[in-house]
């Protein structure tokens, strides 16, 4: 295969991860706005994906979302990661929402089929575009949330994780049970796609709101 | 004032120091105030005196006069007043009460009470202290019984404190014959008789000495190879000049023996000494250690100091019942005013007698210097009084000499060169310029190999005269003095002599300063004052007292200070007196060598000599900008002042112990790393007896080892010597202070592998322990070692007695096993474990020692008795996996706490653990009556504990149709029991409905209903695990599966498998294994998870056995995608052995029972209630039944393999999927969203009542689909198909669309533990 041998020297695992960890971030952002975990305010537009999104200037949640997503990426490119999880909470950590990302490493990581990335950049709009309609799917937050992220993983990835931090002072602990559980929770599938760079998945868990 | 850290450069602008060159500014400031202010308070006061010439006060706390009325006192008075206390200046710390904080920290300063001052005011001349001292020593350390000092134990504090001796007795001057015998001990008394004839005694003599004074020697190696270092290169030159000589002297003793080897003295039959049994004892030896300090004595010399510096504090604590020696010195004085009682007395004329009040204020402070001449010499000549006179050495060595034999791997030549090469000692100069004569003119003498390496520890004067020095070899010492006489070491007599010496000074005063066995500086102001006697009166009485006493000789020098008693004594050499008056310093410094000065050294010396500076005098001249220029600012200081003598230390009358070691560098000769390893460990042994003699613990253990120079020769000249060698050190510091040998001996042999050392070039080792504490006290210690458990848990203590008494009463059986010999500090009572209060000490120890790495054992078994010991282990230590290690204390205890660390960490129950962490097999293996006690312990807190489980979980399994070990059950924790019930409630549940549902279809088989529980509950617990933290089973992955599966053993559950994630699969395969068909578990009874989570040949095994469990059942091959939880069934399906290619479908097949058989669609249907499936029931008919209709598979398409290609249908959104691959999920073929539509609306616009194999095909695409990570779709379709079924309006469509949907959510509460949303 001609082509192939032109990408031979990509990791594409690697350059999945990048996109996968840019693609979160654009994401994270997207939904922080969309669900109006803060204030409208803080938001700015940028464009990515050639599409416009919401980016928080708020420096502290930026830099949480930044230094979550470059801990993580290692695990990324490793297949590691099983789901990402933005978890909005209320102010006693019970989780209203849990926006779980899935990532699998395709069985063949390729980019021959797409080499300019294209398809994969109109799946991530798709995906985008998706995240900004989901305020419809789901109910209306309380006043008070805040998030946070989790990270499925293996232990032995977590391990790795607290061996070799790569950002200083930015330690993963283990989630504790409370702000998993979500008695009744439905699921909302948002959006899926498949390629041979990128696996994903998004789907929206959603606690019962009312009962609280 | 905490010490400031040294910044660099000057531009803080105080020197480059800081905070400490503030300070010390400071202070100068304020003693030039005070010097200023002092003529304007005597003109205000209008009275001066010099009382207080020579006292420095500090002043503590509230007094009476107050401070400012102390300090103006002093400046009227001629004190000195420091602001802020120093160590060395300050003589007096005045105070009327002190904390025991502060007592603690000024302990070697005289604590006095303010009307001290007042009094010695008003008396006009300075009183004694002592009867104003605000406390006595009596806090200090415990008293130390010289009767009690043997042999065998003996405490070395600094071993650089033996060439002290060695100087001492080194000073030229004659020594005065003395008449009495004494016997020795050990030791054959030399025939009187003339030399020659005392072959025998010779013999003995030699032998018994040989060893001690080798090993002592090596003891205090420092010394011995400063000494060793200026003997060889004499001996080395001096050989051939002086051999004949000696060949001639050693007519003295036999002519035969005389050129006898050493070694060959020592294991001669001959030898009756008690060191001769064992001559050559081997490092190898077991035994090594004990004898060798069994059998070497000199070390003690060294120790000795420490010992009477414990005797002057015990003496000091007693306070002063009265000073018969000061009424002794009275006495003589009215008796004899005038005379002198010695002709050697050297005394300057113009020192006038004074009254008592006017002498004291001239004489201000006075310091005795005093010093036993030639210590060995005199307390040996007392049992050979023929011998004085003559020139004396004390040596082990006979004096003859012996031809060099050379040794396998020795290299005389090279340590001779290497001896040459250091630099010349003081005492060897001479030597080396005669030395290079004789190696002008007798080249390469044979006579070369002539040598002995056995030292002169001390000789006479009459020896010194001749040019023999304390340390030489008794070879060149020889040549040098052919009439050198010998005598053995008589260890006994220097410590009977040495003991009477102080006994004598300690009845004058008690402000002794032990410095060695046979040298102290005594603080005689308070006597000269109270007694009124002059300097020289004192010391005439003492020397003629100790003299009558010991006969021996002593030598006392009396001056202002420290430095210049000590130079005085020099002067007063041999049994002299000599005192110095404050106003001949200057003269009588000048002409001393800077050598005599302290802190000068060879190197300081020879530094000095490059600016010309060879005594006090030459180095008086110098600047004291120059000299701080030179040697820094402090060493400057120190020059400047010493060299005019002034020194203002003071008497360190009390010392506090900084190390405790034991050291060997004789005989060490190892093969093996095992040999190195006994010895240390033997050597430890040796470290706690001294450490327990002392009453210490030590935390930091720092090894000492002597290796070979890597060029030197294997063996060196001296016989078992350590030769030429490398020092390193290296040291390790413990959690926890201890004297345990085990744990030091541990300690250090790691420190010693980890230097990499080839045990054959180990030629000396040594353990030091530092960083001392009390043994006894916890409470010096406490400060440090406090753990947090202290302040937690101090409450639950009845349930800890409880638990403690329990364990006691069963604890009798292990007793031999846990005791750790030796150790007998603080052994407690069963009673006294039983309070309290002991208890939580106890618990405090227990868990700080949890903390704390590698020092487990040695607090338990110092702090309590055998029994006691195990209690508070069996109770404290949460996991009770690790008792087994109470089996084997002795070898597995200090890795305890290693293994204990992490799950002692988190323990809330502070004696026992709760029963779900307690591992069964663990539990089981143990010997029973460790096990019926902690079950007595459980059961006694009403805890279930069931360590049986696990022996009866196949049993259980076979047996209980329930499938879950109640018991298991119960151990686990309430929320996950609560889970695995619900699993199973689930489970059964379905098992029911499938039965209902497939009665007709499906005979059910003898196995299905058999439920070998184990996979049920692993399954569950895989489930729940993964559901409750955040962990996913991936499959194929068995790893993960372990991790998981241990992690719930250790963390929360009892479960099963001792051994928990190997043994998982190893019991699942073994069941496969030995009987498939009976002990298969009903396949809906596989939780998927669990089954992905095994390895890919577990699986393959598994599944053939279902299928030859259910051959006969066509089965469609189903697509494996190994990365994603899968149904179980669908994985079992693929081993069915018919390779059915998922492609199947591609062909559309499906299509026309579909549109074509309306028919069968209608007999099939059935009530909507019996519809209700188990997701996996209805898969696994659904590939049955799929089978069935696809006669057109293809060989050709077999499965996929395990890392096959993925099936994603691709939602129509996403574009970038490929068209071109085959194995997408699909819905008869249809991949695309829309074409899966148009498939539906077909579907249920020809179907007016669905078929019931449509449905499940449905059912089975969306599962697919749900396993593929394709929830999107999953819920575009049914929310499409609903509407169409809504559309439809018939109740047939409608319960199918229900029943549809209730399948989806019972995967997608398997998968993802919640349902979907559908509204």
């Amino acid at each position: 295969m001609a082509s192939s041998s032109i990408h031979q020297d990509i990791n594409v695992a690697q350059i999945a991860a990048d996109i996968v960890c840019e693609f979160l971030e654009v994401a994270f952002h997207q939904i922080l706005y969309i669900r109006q975990v803060y204030p409208a305010g803080i938001f700015q537009r940028r464009k990515k994906y050639n599409i416009p999104v919401q980016m928080s200037c708020h420096p502290d949640v930026t830099r949480y979302l930044q230094d979550t997503l470059q801990t993580i990426r290692p695990l990324v490119g490793r297949g590691e990661v099983d789901k990402v999880v933005l978890n909005v909470t209320d102010r006693q950590a019970r989780p209203l929402e849990r926006f779980v990302f899935e990532v699998t490493p395709p069985v063949q990581p390729s980019v021959n089929d797409d080499s300019y990335l294209l398809r994969l950049e109109q799946a991530l709009r798709a995906f985008v575009l998706k995240i900004n309609v989901c305020d419809s799917m789901l109910d209306t937050l309380p006043q008070d949330v805040t998030f946070s992220v989790h990270v499925y993983t293996q232990d032995s990835a977590a391990a790795s994780l607290e061996q070799q931090q790569l950002v200083q002072n930015f330690p993963w602990v283990e989630a504790d049970s409370d702000s998993l559980k979500m008695p009744n929770a439905r699921i909302i599938p948002l959006k899926t796609m498949t390629s041979n760079v990128i696996k994903m998945q998004l789907y929206v868990e959603e606690g019962d709101k009312t009962g609280r | 004032m905490s010490r400031p850290r040294r910044r660099r450069g000057s531009e803080d602008g105080w020197g480059g120091e800081g905070m400490r060159g503030y300070m010390a500014a400071k202070k100068r400031k304020l003693d030039e105030q005070f010097e200023t202010d002092a003529p304007n308070q005597v003109q205000k006061e209008g009275t001066r005196s010099n009382i207080f010439n020579g006292v420095v006060i500090y002043v503590n706390g509230w007094t009476d006069p107050p401070a400012d009325e102390l300090r103006r006192l002093m400046q009227v008075h001629g004190g000195r007043y420091d602001v802020y206390p120093s160590r060395s200046h300050t003589t007096h710390v005045i105070a009327s009460n002190l904390p025991d904080r502060k007592i603690k920290d000024i302990k070697d300063k005289k604590v006095v009470q303010p009307q001290w001052i007042t009094d010695s005011i008003k008396a006009g001349c300075l009183l004694s202290h002592v009867p104003y001292m605000l406390y006595r020593r009596d806090h200090a350390q415990g008293s130390l019984n010289f009767r009690s000092l043997t042999r065998t134990s003996t405490t070395v504090i600094n071993d650089d404190e033996a060439s002290m001796d060695e100087d001492s007795d080194g000073d030229p001057d004659g020594v005065r014959p003395i008449d009495g015998v004494r016997p020795t001990d050990g030791v054959r008394p030399i025939p009187t008789g003339s030399p020659g004839n005392s072959l025998h005694g010779d013999d003995s003599l030699l032998t018994s000495v040989t060893s001690s004074d080798d090993n002592a020697s090596l003891t205090h190696n420092k010394s011995s190879f400063k000494r060793s270092e200026k003997e060889a290169s004499s001996s080395f030159h001096g050989d051939d000049t002086h051999a004949p000589s000696n060949y001639g002297n050693s007519t003295r003793g036999d002519g035969t023996s005389s050129l006898t080897s050493q070694a060959q003295n020592l294991s001669k039959p001959v030898v009756t000494s008690p060191s001769g049994k064992k001559p050559m004892g081997s490092s190898k030896d077991a035994n090594f250690v004990a004898e060798f300090y069994d059998n070497s004595r000199l070390h003690h010399l060294s120790t000795w100091r420490t010992d009477f510096q414990a005797y002057v504090n015990v003496l000091q604590g007693k306070g002063d019942n009265g000073f018969p020696g000061r009424q002794r010195l009275c006495d003589h004085l009215q008796s004899r005013p005038e005379a002198t009682t010695d002709d050697n007395i050297i005394s300057f004329p113009e020192t006038d007698r004074f009254t008592p009040e006017s002498k004291t204020q001239q004489l201000g402070k006075v310091v005795m210097h005093l010093d036993m001449d030639c210590f060995f010499v005199s307390v040996g000549l007392r049992n050979h009084p023929e011998l004085r006179g003559k020139p004396v050495a004390v040596t082990h060595s006979k004096g003859k000499g012996h031809e060099q034999r050379i040794r396998p791997g020795m290299d005389p030549g090279y340590e001779r060169a290497y001896w040459e090469k250091r630099p010349p000692h003081r005492h060897s100069v001479k030597h080396v310029t005669d030395n290079t004569e004789d190696n002008a003119t007798g080249g390469n003498h044979p006579r070369d190999t002539y040598m002995s390496f056995s030292e002169i520890a001390s000789c006479s004067y009459e020896a010194r005269k001749a040019g023999v020095k304390n340390g030489m070899f008794m070879g060149p010492a020889l040549k040098l003095c052919p009439d050198l006489k010998t005598i053995p070491y008589d260890f006994e007599g220097y410590k009977e002599v040495a003991q009477q010496m102080y006994d004598i000074l300690a009845s004058y005063t008690h402000e002794i300063e032990a410095v060695s066995c046979d040298e102290a500086f005594v603080d005689v102001t308070d006597i000269l004052t109270d007694t009124g006697a002059t300097p020289d009166d004192l010391a005439s009485v003492l020397r003629q007292e100790i003299f009558e006493k010991t006969h021996c000789p002593a030598s006392v020098g009396l001056a202002s200070s420290i430095l210049l008693a000590r130079m005085a004594t020099k002067k007063a050499k041999p049994n002299g007196q000599f005192y110095l008056p404050p106003e001949d310093v200057l003269d009588f410094v000048s002409p001393q060598m800077v050598r005599e000065l302290p802190g000068v050294g060879r190197s300081l010396e020879s530094r000095l000599k490059v600016i010309g500076v060879a005594t006090c005098g030459d180095l008086q001249k110098v600047p004291l900008p120059t000299l701080q220029k030179e040697f820094g600012p402090k060493t400057g200081q120190a020059l400047h002042r010493s060299c005019r003598g002034q020194d203002d230390r003071q008497l360190k009358v009390e010392r506090e112990r900084k190390s405790v070691s034991a050291e060997i560098n004789y005989g060490i000769r190892f093969t093996k790393d095992t040999e190195a390893e006994t010895f240390m460990y033997n050597l430890a042994e040796e470290v706690q007896r001294r450490l327990q003699k002392a009453g210490l613990k030590g935390k930091t253990v720092t090894v000492k080892v002597m290796a070979r120079k890597a060029d030197a020769p294997v063996e060196p000249s001296k016989f078992m010597g350590h030769g030429i060698c490398d020092s390193l050190s290296k040291s390790s510091t413990l959690g926890l202070a201890t004297d345990d040998p085990k744990v030091i001996g541990k300690e250090a042999w790691n420190v010693l592998s980890q230097m990499k050392l080839p045990p054959s070039d180990l030629r000396g080792l040594g353990i030091q322990m530092t960083r001392l504490v009390s043994a006894s006290g916890a409470s010096s210690s406490s400060a440090s070692n406090k753990s947090i458990m202290d302040f937690v848990k101090a409450k639950p203590a009845t349930t800890m007695q409880q638990s403690i008494t329990n364990n006691v009463v069963h604890s009798s059986g292990n007793i031999p096993e846990t005791e750790v010999g030796g150790s007998v500090v603080n052994k407690k009572t069963m009673l006294d474990f039983l309070k309290p209060s002991t208890i939580t000490e106890h618990i405090r120890k227990e868990t700080s020692l949890d903390g704390t790495l590698g020092t487990s054992d040695i607090d338990v078994s110092e702090t309590q008795g055998s029994t006691a010991k195990k209690t508070p282990k069996r109770g404290g230590l949460p996991p009770l996996p690790n008792l087994p290690t109470f089996k084997t204390p002795k070898a597995g205890v200090p890795v305890l706490g290693r293994i204990n660390e992490g799950a002692s960490s988190s323990h809330e129950d502070l004696y026992l653990p709760s029963p779900s962490q307690v591992d069964p097999s663990v539990l089981a293996a143990l010997p029973t009556d460790i096990r019926q006690q902690i079950e007595q312990t459980y059961a006694s807190r009403n805890l279930p504990l069931r360590y049986d489980a696990e022996e009866d979980t196949e049993a259980c399994n076979n047996e209980k149709p329930t499938g879950i070990d109640q018991s298991f059950l119960d151990a686990l924790p309430p929320d996950l029991r609560k889970e695995i019930e619900e699993e199973q409630l689930q489970k059964v549940a379905s098992e029911i409905t499938m039965s209902n549902r497939t009665k007709g279809k499906e005979p059910s088989k003898p196995g299905s209903h058999q439920l070998p529980t184990y996979n049920d509950v692993a399954a569950a617990v895989c489930t729940t695990e993964d559901r409750g933290h955040s962990l996913l089973v991936h499959a194929n992955d068995g790893r993960d599966c372990n991790s998981l599966v241990d992690r719930e053993t250790h963390n929360m559950l009892q479960s099963p498998e001792p051994v928990a994630g190997p043994s998982h699969e190893g019991r699942t395969k073994k069941r496969s294994d030995s009987g498939p068909i009976v002990a298969l578990p009903d396949l809906n009874k596989i939780d998927p998870t669990c089954l992905d989570a095994l390895p890919p040949e577990l699986q393959q095994e598994l599944k053939r056995a279902y299928a030859q469990q259910q051959k006969q059942q066509p089965v469609q091959q189903q697509q494996q995608r190994p990365n994603q939880p899968q149904d179980a069934l669908k994985l079992l399906g693929q081993s069915k052995g018919r390779p059915s290619p998922p492609k199947a479908k591609r062909k559309y097949t499906r299509r026309k029972p579909l549109n074509n058989s309306p028919s069968k669609r209608k007999g099939t249907a059935a009530s909507p209630g019996k519809k209700r499936l188990s997701p996996q029931k209805l898969t696994w008919n659904q590939t049955r039944d799929n089978v069935a209709t696809t006669s057109t598979t293809e060989p050709a398409e077999t499965p996929v393999a395990p890392a096959g290609e993925p099936a994603p249908v691709e939602a129509a959104v996403s574009t970038c999927d490929t068209p071109e691959q085959v194995q997408q999920v699909n819905l008869c073929g249809r991949v695309e969203l829309t074409e899966v539509k148009d498939l539906l609306k077909e579907w249920t616009h020809t179907c007016p009542v669905p078929e019931e194999e449509d449905v499940e095909q449905f059912v089975q695409y969306l599962h697919q689909l749900i396993l593929d990570r394709n929830l999107e779709t999953v819920d575009l379709l049914i929310k499409y198909i609903k509407r169409l079924s809504n559309e439809l309006k018939t109740s047939a469509w409608g319960s199918a669309v229900e029943e549809i949907i209730n399948s989806v959510q019972g995967v997608m509460e398997q998968l993802y533990g919640s349902k979907l949303k559908v509204t």
